[in-house]
């Protein structure tokens, strides 16, 4: 899918604000083509990470590279990238054209055509002045202005969050197809469901460094499985005791009658094996949500690597 | 509306032509009373006060000429308050005013450097700063005509452009700030905060020693209300607005932009 071309680069990346260190030496690296999530709770460092990144604020230690272009040259390197944020601000005594049109101008494209699909696609009503939209609708022209000049780079923070849920769709399609046409994302998001519908890779951010990495699709292998087996009354305790006796198993609270509940972080063979010496009346196995892997990663205040 | 300059000038247009209108209408309010200065009895009332006072009213024997009167009621104080006030509100509204609604970042999000940023900022300040003292001749002008008398414009150009320079160092204070701190309050404070007292050394030097020597780190010492071009005082308010304008790209060149 990705060609290992790198289009982010971040080494060592650390922000000091008096003696509270917001960012602590991030290291991280996004290929061209990848859909990458920067995930963390608030306060994580997210924003503070990507606000170096577009030479907002200035690294205490490190470097943030764009298309191999320093981030401190950002009439170059932000050339070929389009930039949302959740809490935009626009010039509110523009129209929504007025303001699209100058957006456009600065990446000297002519940007009318695209515009024009985008504000169809998002049904967005540009004659109107950006002080009179509500906030979703001025989201929805930051997100016109990030992608009418056909970038090859989207650095979104928290893009989603004035969306309505029909919105949020429109904004997954435009941003598959965005990839379908060979272009990177970094998006930074607490939605979590949305993450795990657009991402291919994923990192995890806790008090300023890099908790963990990895691809969406490994992170979820490696991760427990949910299993819930029903059988009849008596065969629950026999059960329970086999299953005792596998690694990676943990009990959880019984949602049913005569159910047994469990998290699985093994291999499936032993238990599926284990499972055919059984009358079983149903069994449900379900994969991890994000949720769940996110709250390991944060619940605590522990990292809780090791868990998974 | 291709550039920063045309598209913060294109959203300023209104404070530009506001300020020309209300600039305008006070000098030619100002003009319209003339007859009443040049009569004697308003002369007469201000011998009366002290010294100090004198300097603050106008020197009540220049009433006596259109030119003098001009000088002392139109440039001495009306004008470069006017303009100060304009000038501070501009700059520190398009610099340290933007940054703290979070416009700054939206900006400095697209392909421009701050340099640039700046430097397109400073140019939309210059020119409403231009267009309002515009309003200054337009007024005088308006007023004469209105009260039959007449003077050259080209000994108005003179006192404009030294007052358009003391409004524009007072204005650069502000904007160094801003460029420096990205604090609307601070930068409002500071540069109003120095012209209102480099008003106040500057009207009473010449009673106070301590203030006459204070007096020579105010802009309006080098601001002249009678005569011609002071090429040496317009120098002088170009070399500091030149070094402000310096101070304000590197500062604002090496610090973080801050959020809203």
């Amino acid at each position: 899918m990705t060609d290992q071309e790198p289009v982010i680069s971040l080494d060592g990346l650390t922000k000091q604000f008096g003696s509270r260190r917001a960012v602590n030496g991030v290291t991280l690296t996004v290929n061209k083509g990848e859909i990458f999530g920067f995930l963390g709770p608030n306060g994580a460092g997210k924003s503070t990470t990507i606000r170096m990144m577009l030479d907002v604020l200035r690294p205490t230690a490190g470097t943030a590279t764009i298309f191999g272009v320093s981030s401190r040259k950002p009439r170059v390197a932000h050339r070929r990238l389009g930039y949302l944020s959740g809490d935009m601000v626009m010039d509110e005594n523009l129209t929504a054209d007025q303001y699209l049109r100058y957006v456009g101008a600065r990446y000297g494209k002519d940007c009318t055509e695209r515009r024009q699909e985008l504000a169809e696609a998002l049904k967005a009503d540009l004659c109107v002045r950006l002080r009179d939209y509500s906030r979703g609708n001025r989201q929805k022209v930051g997100l016109i202005a990030a992608l009418q000049h056909r970038p090859e780079l989207l650095i979104l923070d928290e893009p989603t969050s004035g969306f309505d849920p029909l919105v949020q769709e429109t904004f997954a399609g435009l941003i598959g197809e965005f990839r379908n046409a060979g272009g990177t994302v970094f998006m930074s998001s607490h939605i979590l469901s949305e993450v795990q519908q657009l991402c291919d890779r994923v990192a995890f951010i806790r008090d300023g460094s890099i908790v963990d990495t990895a691809d969406i699709s490994q992170l979820m292998a490696r991760s427990a499985k949910h299993v819930s087996v029903k059988v009849d009354r008596a065969m629950l305790r026999p059960l329970r005791s086999q299953l005792e006796r596998l690694k990676g198993i943990n009990f959880l609270p019984e949602r049913e009658e005569y159910a047994v509940t469990f998290s699985y972080a093994g291999p499936m063979p032993p238990l599926i094996r284990l499972l055919a010496n059984f009358d079983i009346h149903d069994v449900s196995i379900r994969e991890p949500e994000l949720e769940e892997l996110f709250v390991h990663y944060y619940r605590d205040g522990e990292a809780g690597k090791e868990a998974s | 509306m291709r550039s920063l300059f045309a598209k913060t000038l294109y959203q300023k247009r209104f404070m530009a032509i506001g300020w020309f209108v209300a600039v305008t209408a006070i000098m030619l309010l100002t003009m319209s009373v003339y007859n009443s200065f040049s009569n004697g009895a308003i002369g007469n009332s201000l011998d009366t006060l002290p010294p100090a006072l004198q300097k603050l009213a106008g020197d009540a024997l220049s009433f006596q000429s259109v030119g003098g009167y001009i000088s002392q009621q139109i440039f001495a104080l009306r004008a470069p308050m006017l303009l100060i006030i304009v000038s501070i509100a501009v700059m520190v509204g398009l610099t340290a005013g933007e940054e703290e609604r979070g416009l700054t970042e939206t900006q400095l999000a697209l392909p421009i450097s701050r340099t640039s940023l700046l430097l397109q900022k400073l140019a939309v300040a210059l020119t409403v700063v231009a267009v309002a003292g515009a309003g200054t001749v337009a007024g005088v002008q308006a007023g004469l005509w209105g009260i039959g008398q007449s003077y050259p414009i080209t000994d108005i150009l003179p006192h404009l452009f030294n007052c358009l320079l003391v409004a524009v160092g007072y204005g650069l204070v502000g904007f160094a700030v801003a460029a420096a701190g990205g604090r609307r309050g601070l930068a409002l404070g500071v540069s109003g905060g120095l012209a209102f007292l480099g008003f106040l050394i500057n009207s009473m030097a010449s009673s106070v020693q301590l203030l006459a020597d204070l007096d020579r780190f105010t802009l309006f010492r080098y601001y002249a209300i009678s005569g011609g071009y002071n090429w040496r005082y317009l120098g002088l308010l170009s070399a500091i607005a030149l070094v402000l304008v310096v101070f304000s790209l590197v500062t604002f060149g090496r610090r973080d932009i801050r959020s809203r």
